[in-house]
């Protein structure tokens, strides 16, 4: 699963498993390399990477994966984007 | 470097800069390409242009000319954490980049050191604020723009080295030019910093003509050696009953002032920046004038609306306000008070609530009367206290830095007013027991107070005087206390 990032805003993708245990395991990759700029001088354009999640089916079930885009740290704010998917291993 | 510069708290806009760019949210691009922008096109206030977490246009306000800090802005690359610290100690605050990864989301009040844990991945390069550093933890101390809530109050140490911190050159920033709205607290009576000069820190004063109605514009060379007053321009009005009350507005940073004619009436001019000429904006008012205005542009629209209160010949006091649009007519708002015996450049849009109006007459027992308008219930003028004894001429008050902890806090009014031939130095405690103290007695030979200008000589305050003998003369305080400055001319 592949995310626009907002990391440079404070903003970063999350993610909740609904369902037995074992059934999916979700990991997070990076997504790239920032660009580049000689060292010491001017710094590259500041972006934002894609973020990416791995899925790898583990067992026959069923679960409910949501990823939210928040800041972590504002606990009382609702999400600012939010993503639910049904994953069923066959 | 507005405060440290002109020592002044600025209110800038953090949507400005990437939506003027088109940037999309959150990545401003290149921080030199930022500079090169804010150095053609300035940086609002969030006003005149708010940020948002989404993709908007960017559709600032009309008057964004005329309220954004801009300047030569001399950009420098700053290469080693020697220099990089020498900078700190000596200009001031250093953009820099930064590698952010999933844990700084969280970071708190340690020095951060990034986890090596494979989820730790990489989110994004960053720009933060360096504005300091601490040899004994190895740290250096950034701001970052995510808000308040975050890290120890939007503030973090970050460990020499780390996430790529030292791994490009920072970029420091010196000598911007704040603009009239930045200033609008800090200065009333007949003169105003203005942004001209190479430091952008001269002051403009306008003052009548040896009493025979024209008005001549005077400016104070702040970049040459004994500060020299000049004159500009050639005189204009004509029917000048007092000295003018100076602002600087919105309108592309335009010189305003209205005075009190020999008619009774009210008369308005602005100095054309573009074609750098004084222009007739009109009589207007009550056929009944009779003291000097307090003028202001307030916060009421955009650009915002003006408003003036001055003295009537029934010993009250008429509020009148223009609508800053077509038609662009005055209308009276009300009367109140009783017993003014004088009104005077004391009108101000503090920084309580939505912007309340706050002024100081003096009545007919010589004391000062404070009266505000709250702008959240009504609008309507409240009768605040009496204080002082003895005034013979108007006061002249401003809203100044002092108190102020950050730009969206309110700072202690100072006020000047002749008394006995010398001026008394009034101020109130705006974060304490909010009461009026007098603070220092001082001059000679003073008839009236013209001006008071907090500026950018570090927190000092410039004061205009009038004396008997109808000279103008300068007044400064430092914190060494109240200075007695050269006599510039006849008004």
């Amino acid at each position: 699963m592949r995310f626009r990032g907002l990391g440079s805003a404070g903003y970063s993708w999350d993610v909740t498993v609904d369902g037995p245990e074992g059934v999916v395991g979700v990991t997070r990759r990076p997504s790239g390399p920032l660009p580049a700029a000689e060292p010491g001088g001017p710094p590259p354009d500041n972006v934002s990477l894609p973020e990416l999640f791995e899925l790898e089916g583990l067992a026959p079930g069923h679960v409910r994966i949501t990823f939210t885009l928040g800041r972590r740290w504002e606990t009382d704010v609702p999400p600012l984007e939010r993503e639910e998917l049904e994953v069923t291993v066959a | 470097m507005v405060r440290i510069e002109h020592c002044i708290w600025p209110r800038l806009s953090e949507g400005d800069v990437p939506k003027g760019i088109g940037a999309k949210c959150a990545d401003l691009g290149n921080v030199g390409a930022a500079t090169d922008w804010i150095r053609q096109h300035g940086q609002c206030d969030p006003d005149c242009f708010p940020w948002t977490t989404t993709d908007v246009a960017y559709t600032p306000s009309p008057d964004r000319s005329g309220r954004t800090v801009r300047g030569a802005m001399d950009a420098t690359w700053v290469g080693s954490v020697a220099d990089q610290k020498a900078w700190l100690d000596t200009v001031g605050p250093l953009a820099t980049w930064f590698e952010v990864r999933q844990d700084f989301f969280t970071h708190g009040s340690a020095v951060y050191k990034a986890s090596t844990a494979p989820w730790n991945t990489v989110a994004g390069g960053h720009l933060m604020l360096v504005v300091g550093y601490d040899d004994g933890q190895k740290a250096w101390i950034v701001k970052n723009s995510w808000g308040t809530t975050w890290g120890l109050n939007g503030y973090a140490l970050i460990g020499y080295g780390e996430s790529g911190i030292d791994r490009y050159a920072k970029l420091g920033i010196r000598n911007v030019n704040p603009d009239p709205w930045t200033k609008r607290r800090l200065h009333n009576g007949n003169l105003v910093e203005s942004g001209n000069g190479s430091h952008y820190r001269n002051f403009e004063m306008l003052a009548t003509v040896g009493g025979g109605g024209l008005v001549q514009h005077w400016w104070r060379d702040n970049d040459a050696a004994g500060f020299p007053w000049h004159t500009a321009y050639a005189p204009f009005g004509g029917d000048a009953a007092v000295c003018p009350t100076l602002t600087a507005t919105t309108y592309n940073r335009n010189f305003e002032c209205v005075y009190m004619t020999t008619g009774r009436r009210l008369h308005h001019w602005w100095f054309d920046q573009a074609t750098h000429q004084w222009r007739n904006g009109g009589v207007f008012g009550p056929p009944d004038v009779w003291g000097v205005p307090g003028f202001i542009q307030g916060n009421y629209g955009k650009p915002g609306n003006f408003e003036v209160v001055v003295r009537t010949s029934d010993a009250r006091l008429t509020h009148w306000w223009r609508e800053n649009g077509p038609p662009w007519t005055w209308r009276e708002s009300v009367r109140f008070g009783a017993n003014v015996a004088f009104s005077g450049p004391s009108l101000i849009q503090s920084s309580y609530s939505q912007g309340n109006l706050e002024l100081v007459c003096v009545l007919n027992d010589c004391r000062m009367q404070h009266w505000w308008r709250d702008s959240d219930h009504g609008m309507v003028w409240k009768q605040g206290p009496t204080f002082g004894s003895g005034c013979s001429s108007a006061p002249c008050m401003i809203e100044g830095q002092f108190g102020a902890s950050n730009e969206n806090d309110v700072g202690n009014f100072e006020l000047c007013v002749a008394a006995g031939g010398r001026v008394q130095h009034w101020w109130r405690n705006n974060h304490g027991d909010g009461l009026w103290r007098r603070s220092a007695t001082f001059g000679h030979d003073i008839q009236a107070v013209a001006a008071l200008v907090e500026g950018s000589f570090g927190f000092n305050l410039e004061l205009i005087v009038l004396r008997y003998d109808r000279k103008l003369q300068h007044y400064w305080r430092d914190s060494a206390g109240w200075h007695e400055g050269v006599v510039i001319g006849s008004a």
